[in-house]
């Protein structure tokens, strides 16, 4: 049984880890076939992560890291174990998840109404995303007509409009093209001083000296946390 | 109804009229059907055993336009917004706030494309029984709204969604209704052979039974529940 809870963040304990997983297991089972057979995804991974710090979660395809970042962000249920998120939490999806006839302001305002922030926030902080992502020339662009990278930007910055406690962002290098790739590790180290616990998943990481932590997925277990 | 809500409706709106080919269809569609088909579906309908006259064949045309309309309008609206729908069910939104403005935008719709097929049944047809004739294009509209939402669950394709609405509407017109005098086998089950019926009836000014009325909203009941709970259950995996 998984236990997903997300307190305000207000009232944090910041000595407290912003995420903990503890022995979570999850299988798929196919019914229908001749052959019936469980798929074990997990099997039993547990790790923690402290606040202000910068993680990746990787592993090769098939390790069960796409269904562990699933179960951390509510799209999935494991079938025991617990999981637990002190705080807010932002998801950046790997493709943009964005209503394509809104422009970046509506689509901004549309997600701050989502995430409960006043409009003044919101105009706030969008403002503050657009200056730091180099995307404001945009603004008022529909987001069919970004190109990736820019609809990627938007992407991430929806994610951190209402300043999570944790940010998961899932492959968030494909798109992007070197200046972004650049902003994106200032982005994250400021994110960082901000107390922002930043969990990057991806089969691969590059440049691990970056990371405060690694928590590497083997066969449904954490084959390495370092 | 809270602002949150408000914000959904009005970006769902914005997701349709902002696609040019939703309202160059809303113009081209009612008065192809309406004023270029008419008299071919009065007789054709003498051909496969019906006998429609011109003037129920008019509002029966107009019937479908506002129908094929909304269902198409409303598939490609729930197919791009599925995955989007699910990140504001996680960021935050209420599933039943989402469904509400799918609900409503769809209902919006509809009411769109019956006002304007009705406007052009008006200048081309006496109408009989106006308010009846009003409601059962909308209701007809409403089914196949809701029959597109329902669909965008199931079919993840734009083309292959069409055809499946396409297909629908063949056997809905040339089975189900008035122009073959519903004689099929499943005449009754498909989607809008009672709003037909009332249609037709209410163009030429026959009487109308009510449980046409009944069955109408019957159906109209087992596509949106279904639709709306879909909606409800959005996540961005999906």
């Amino acid at each position: 049984m998984t236990q997903t809870s997300r307190s305000p963040q207000s009232g944090l304990d910041l000595e407290r880890p912003v995420l903990e997983v503890r022995e979570v297991h999850k299988a798929f089972r196919k019914r229908l076939s001749i052959h019936p057979r469980v798929n074990q995804v997990l099997r039993g991974v547990t790790f923690s992560l402290p606040r202000a710090s910068l993680v990746g979660l990787v592993g090769e395809n098939g390790s069960g890291k796409s269904v562990l970042m699933k179960i951390i962000v509510g799209l999935m249920t494991a079938d025991s174990g617990t999981v637990e998120v002190d705080g807010r939490l932002g998801y950046c999806p790997q493709v943009p998840l964005l209503y394509d006839k809104l422009t970046c302001e509506e689509t901004f305002r549309l997600f701050g109404h989502a995430y409960a922030l006043r409009d003044e926030e919101t105009e706030a902080r969008a403002s503050e995303l657009f200056e730091l992502l180099g995307f404001g020339r945009f603004r008022s662009e529909l987001v069919e007509n970004l190109s990736g990278g820019t609809a990627q930007k938007l992407n991430l910055s929806v994610a951190l409009l209402h300043k999570p406690d944790l940010l998961l962002l899932d492959e968030p290098y494909s798109g992007f093209d070197w200046e972004t790739y650049v902003k994106f590790w200032e982005l994250a180290e400021s994110l960082r001083e901000q107390r922002t616990t930043i969990l990057i998943v991806s089969h691969f990481i590059e440049e691990r000296s970056r990371f405060d932590k690694i928590v590497q997925l083997r066969d449904g277990v954490v084959a390495e946390d370092t | 109804m809270s602002t949150a809500t408000q914000e959904v409706i009005v970006a769902n709106a914005r997701q349709y009229v902002r696609e040019p080919v939703n309202l160059v269809l809303l113009l081209l569609i009612p008065p192809l059907f309406i004023i270029a088909m008419s008299r071919a579906i009065s007789t054709f309908s003498n051909v496969i055993g019906g006998n429609l006259g011109e003037r129920a064949g008019t509002g029966l045309s107009g019937l479908w336009a506002a129908a094929i309309l909304t269902g198409v309008a409303s598939f490609f609206l729930s197919l791009a917004s599925t995955r989007v729908d699910g990140r504001l069910i996680l960021a935050g939104f209420r599933p039943a706030a989402v469904a509400a403005a799918h609900g409503l935008v769809t209902l919006t719709i509809a009411v769109l494309t019956t006002t304007v097929s009705v406007a052009i049944l008006l200048t081309t047809q006496d109408v009989a029984r106006l308010e009846a004739l009003v409601a059962a294009i909308l209701l007809a509209s409403l089914i196949y709204g809701s029959m597109g939402s329902l669909l965008s669950v199931y079919v993840r394709g734009d083309l292959e969604g069409s055809f499946v609405i396409i297909l629908i509407f063949m056997l809905d017109a040339f089975v189900g209704g008035p122009l073959a005098a519903g004689k099929g086998v499943f005449a009754d089950l498909l989607p809008v052979h009672y709003p037909s019926e009332i249609g037709v009836a209410a163009m030429v000014g026959s009487p109308i039974e009510g449980s046409w009325w009944l069955w109408s909203l019957v159906y109209l009941g087992a596509m949106a529940v279904p639709a709306t709970v879909a909606v409800i259950r959005r996540r961005p995996g999906q």
